[in-house]
């Protein structure tokens, strides 16, 4: 009889120490989604698709203001890890490619797989000059 | 007689156990709230976001996953949701600039001072019949114009460049004054140059 309580007595305790358990487990990586970022500019080292082969991240500085890039012209290689970080002078512009399918406001990061001769543009309306703030991308 | 108090007891307390796990694990845990400023997830959704508006071919669906994300913040939730009507009208260039404004809320926390957007805006969603969302942002107009005319008149008394101030100050007032009449008419032209009408930062 006593063994029975005891068994009964352990399974319960058991019970709620498992759900303890199970509730401290499961609370932390879902909660932790807001995050606060401030730069977030940084040296990079990229593994390419083979897994094997690390390409170190290209970096360029593009200066936007009303209504130029400057550079106008970027040259980089085929396989280059690029790294394109905007800094937005006067309002808010951004850079997009459309034919490498990559946009962003403060920065963009691709891979440069395909050589050619791309456009990329201010994708904000950001004024009178807007559509003719243009630059080119060549791959080579 | 005693074995029978302490098995009692004991199921008692087992019992009691078992209500309170049962009642543990069926509690709703309420959902943290996200927030949104400084939130880096919701800046890369607004940067995904840019191409397909910048190339003409988002759908209202595409501004689902930036709602969710920004359901928590009334300012950021209401942004949101204009971008996603003013997409299913194919009004891109005035989603692509709703874009940068929201990106910029999301990245200081400072809401944009776009009066002439506001204003263009309006004449959008009139010609759509969205009467509550222009009514919206008649008034987000109404209330920018003064914090707009302040910032650009330190400014221009600090840099002669802002050649341009006088006359979209005007501009804006007559648009204003215009639409308090009831008067909705407006010419492309207009229409454009509020559009590229600069904001105060």
């Amino acid at each position: 009889m006593k063994k029975a309580v005891w068994s009964i007595l352990i399974i319960a305790i058991l019970l709620i120490g498992g759900f303890f358990l199970y509730k401290s487990t499961n609370a932390s990586p879902n909660s932790a989604n807001p995050t606060i970022a401030n730069g977030h500019v940084t040296t990079q080292t990229t593994n390419l698709d083979s897994g094997s082969v690390t390409s170190p991240t290209k970096v360029i500085n593009l200066k936007a203001k009303r209504w130029t890039f400057t550079p106008g012209t970027i040259t980089v290689k085929k396989g280059d890890h690029v790294k394109i970080i905007i800094d937005n002078t006067d309002t808010t512009h951004g850079i997009m490619i459309p034919d490498l399918g990559v946009s962003g406001i403060d920065s963009v990061e691709f891979t440069a797989d395909k050589a050619g001769t791309y456009e990329f543009r201010c994708p904000t309306m950001c004024g009178e000059g807007h559509r003719d703030m243009k630059g080119t991308l060549i791959v080579e | 007689m005693k074995k029978i108090k302490l098995i009692s007891f004991i199921i008692t307390l087992i019992l009691i156990a078992l209500i309170v796990f049962f009642i543990l694990q069926n509690k709703q845990v309420p959902q943290e709230k996200i927030v949104v400023v400084g939130n880096t997830q919701v800046l890369s959704e607004i940067d995904h976001l840019l191409l397909p508006v910048g190339s003409w071919n988002a759908t209202e669906n595409d501004f689902n996953q930036l709602k969710n994300l920004t359901k928590d913040d009334e300012y950021a939730s209401e942004e949101v949701n204009k971008l996603a009507i003013l997409t299913k009208y194919r009004e891109y260039a005035h989603a692509g600039h709703g874009l940068a404004s929201l990106h910029d809320y999301v990245k200081t926390g400072n809401e944009s001072i776009c009066p002439g957007h506001a204003l263009s805006h309006y004449y959008v969603f009139m010609k759509h019949n969205e009467t509550q969302f222009a009514q919206g942002v008649f008034q987000e107009a109404e209330d920018q114009y003064p914090q707009w005319i302040e910032i650009k008149e330190k400014q221009t008394q600090k840099n002669k460049s802002q050649q341009k101030y006088p006359y979209y100050k005007t501009l804006f007032n007559q648009t204003i004054t215009d639409i308090n009449e009831g008067n909705n008419n407006m010419t492309g032209q207009t229409l454009s140059i509020l559009t590229q009408a600069p904001c105060a930062k």
